[in-house]
């Protein structure tokens, strides 16, 4: 039967290494259904010792610590976010600018009416609606865009050295 | 048994890393940071974790130091993880010719069709020339009205006047000017009475369209007409900026006579209408390759790279002659080096040369045909081919090879590195494609994801700034509803680029000014 990509559900033929559709590796899949057949193991979902991560512009990587949530915004007197967006560049963030939660096993991010707005994938989020964040997503709070990293068993990063 | 040569047998630092051969020092880097993430034994409590982190960390200590890394390159060479074939080349070295690495050496029985990937490394049977060989050169240079746009002329006269300054004395240059009609400005002239040229270029006055087989015809009536001995290649570059109408078939015609007489054909396109469709399949004929000039140092680039491998060729062209077994298809054959071409399916297909220290790197995308009937164990043929090098003088090198798989009920080894490597570059180019395409037939949402699709690949990889590159025209996309035709040529190219070895790629990437990287 066909592949199907676990990241899009688009459909590949069999011995696809890339999912054309997003370029997600599916011969990963097919390593792994080898594997468990070969050795009975299931892939475990010990993805949740790891953490979430945010790529900044210059390419590092800050881990959130804790379980969260997390206030993302500029400090001043009254206000000590989670996560100070200004240290990392951000000139036009709100004080309280958005929340980064989990929510039913999934990252949710709400934007807190801020003034500059908070924008997904370039698409802008409706004030207090929260929304679902996958591994690669792009999120922008005001002047700042940061790429989502989530360590979920579905994610290509996490998976990148089970063939070796 | 043989076949069993191309499995992923021995485990090597590349593999640990989950990188190519190829990789580059900032792909390297980022896997080594990923890997660690993931193996250090702080973060994982598994008792093999503290074993798999120390080879990590000794892979990248060899891998992250130029020097440790060749050596232990040609450590690996030496092992023959890979399947040779095609025999040894006749002077030079006991090398083998062909190397070839597939995505799965063994496949199942299935009863459906099943993609089929196998990387081609082709080198050249001859050492190269003790001298530089004396060149052809004809420049058909693109002098439409439109040229006058967006600094383009200017751009033209100085990349003329780079490759005057960058060829050798005994090479011949001769000038073409075109519109909708053509001008000889200059036969083929050595290229030391460099008067002439700064002469001859100063005429160049922009007028008129562009129409690209006048100028084919006018080079075709003196076009190796005054060949000496130890000649080297016969040269044909255009530069345009324009699209040619009701010409092309005339075009692609000479293109197809010259591919016989051993000319080569490469072109450069300026600004943002020319069609690269076109050009493709025009160099393609001749093995050579259409390339996008949008400035300067890119361009000096790119033109030092193709007149080193011209004037130290090793053969004249090589020919890729090909049976598929009935059933199987050939979708499509990227050249990934020298240079990037998306090559034509009829064989043979001309591949053009290779200069020194360069090699043919070549990936096709297959389809085998359902296999249930194969007899387990059977070593199924999927090609039969041969390579056809010919030399400047003498009998052409011809190197048979065979590729198959292994048909057998039984898990599936994870592919080789070096194919998913060129098989997610070509995913990449390819998700670019489909973005443009969605575009253009007014799927604006389906290309907005395609895009950020592209970006998050690129930016798991380490490719940060073209991620975000990419992603900024993603959401201009959607936001503005527009896409300019220049990031559409940025696109197209930027991606093709990527294709490149990590040596050139870099090289390449490092001549482009800043914020124009791609």
């Amino acid at each position: 039967m066909p592949i199907v990509c676990p990241a899009c559900k688009h459909r590949e033929m069999v011995g696809a290494l890339f999912c054309r559709h997003c370029g997600y590796p599916v011969w990963k899949e097919v390593s792994r259904a080898a594997d468990t057949s070969t050795s009975g193991q299931t892939p475990d979902a010990g993805a949740t010792t790891e953490r979430v991560r945010l790529r900044l512009p210059n390419g590092i990587e800050v881990a959130l610590t804790g379980s969260g949530p997390w206030l993302v915004g500029r400090p001043s007197s009254d206000v000590q976010p989670d996560l100070n967006a200004q240290a990392w560049g951000a000139r036009h963030v709100s004080r309280r600018h958005a929340r980064l939660e989990w929510r039913h096993g999934g990252l949710y991010i709400v934007d807190l009416d801020s003034t500059n707005g908070t924008w997904v994938n370039g698409r802008r989020l409706t004030p207090h609606e929260p929304k679902r964040l996958h591994d690669g997503d792009w999120v922008r709070w005001a002047d700042l865009e940061v790429q989502i990293v989530l360590p979920t068993p579905g994610s290509p990063d996490a998976t990148e050295d089970d063939a070796s | 048994m043989a076949a069993q040569r191309f499995a992923f047998d021995s485990v090597n630092y590349y593999d640990i890393l989950g990188v190519a051969r190829t990789a580059s020092p900032e792909e390297i880097r980022a896997a080594y940071r990923e890997a660690v993430r993931r193996w250090h034994p702080d973060i994982n409590p598994a008792p093999e974790a503290r074993e798999h982190f120390l080879l990590i960390r000794q892979a990248y200590e060899v891998l992250s130091n130029p020097e440790k890394r060749q050596a232990y390159d040609q450590t690996l060479d030496q092992s023959g993880e890979t399947q040779e074939m095609g025999g040894t080349a006749p002077v030079a070295g006991r090398a083998p010719l062909l190397r070839v690495r597939v995505s799965y050496a063994l496949v199942n029985p299935l009863d459906e069709p099943q993609l089929w990937y196998a990387f081609l490394m082709i080198r050249p049977p001859w050492s190269p020339p003790r001298q530089p060989r004396p060149l052809e050169l004809w420049l058909l240079l693109d002098r439409s009205s439109s040229m006058l746009r967006d600094g383009k002329i200017s751009l033209l006269k100085s990349v003329v006047r780079d490759i005057v300054a960058q060829l050798r004395p005994t090479d011949r240059l001769g000038l073409v000017a075109f519109d909708d009609r053509a001008e000889l400005l200059l036969r083929p002239t050595p290229v030391h009475k460099r008067a002439i040229f700064m002469h001859a270029l100063e005429q160049l006055k922009p007028r008129g369209a562009t129409e690209i087989a006048h100028a084919l015809r006018a080079v075709d009536a003196s076009l190796g007409k005054t060949r000496r001995r130890g000649q080297g290649h016969t040269l044909v570059w255009i530069f345009t900026d324009g699209r040619t109408y009701g010409d092309e078939g005339a075009a692609l015609r000479l293109a197809r006579q010259w591919a016989r007489q051993g000319v080569i054909c490469d072109a450069f396109g300026m600004g943002k209408a020319w069609n690269e469709a076109f050009l493709d399949r025009l160099t393609g004929i001749t093995g050579g390759t259409t390339h996008y000039l949008d400035n300067l140092d890119g361009a000096q680039a790119v033109i030092r790279d193709h007149l080193r491998r011209y004037h130290h060729a090793r053969v004249r062209q090589l020919y890729l002659h090909f049976d598929l077994t009935p059933g199987v298809r050939l979708h499509t054959l990227y050249r990934m080096s020298p240079e990037v071409a998306h090559l034509g399916l009829d064989a043979p297909i001309p591949m053009g040369t290779v200069g020194p220290q360069e090699r043919w790197l070549v990936l096709a995308e297959l389809e085998l045909p359902p296999l249930y009937r194969a007899m387990p164990g059977e070593r199924w043929k999927v090609m039969e081919g041969r390579l056809e090098f010919l030399p400047f003088r003498g009998t052409a090198h011809t190197a048979p090879f065979r590729l198959e798989v292994h048909v057998e009920e039984a898990p599936l080894q994870p592919p080789p590195t070096v194919v998913r490597h060129a098989v997610e570059r070509l995913t990449w180019y390819r998700l670019q494609m489909a973005g443009r395409t969605a575009w253009r037939d007014g799927r604006i949402e389906e290309a907005q994801e395609m895009f950020s699709h592209l970006a998050q690949s690129l930016a798991r990889r380490g490719l940060n700034r073209l991620a975000r590159h990419i992603q900024h025209h993603a959401t201009t996309l959607l936001q503005e509803q527009r896409l300019e035709p220049e990031v559409e040529k940025a696109l197209e190219f930027g991606t093709r680029m990527l294709m490149l070895p990590a040596n050139v790629y870099e090289a390449r990437k490092k001549a482009r000014p800043r914020g124009n990287r791609a």
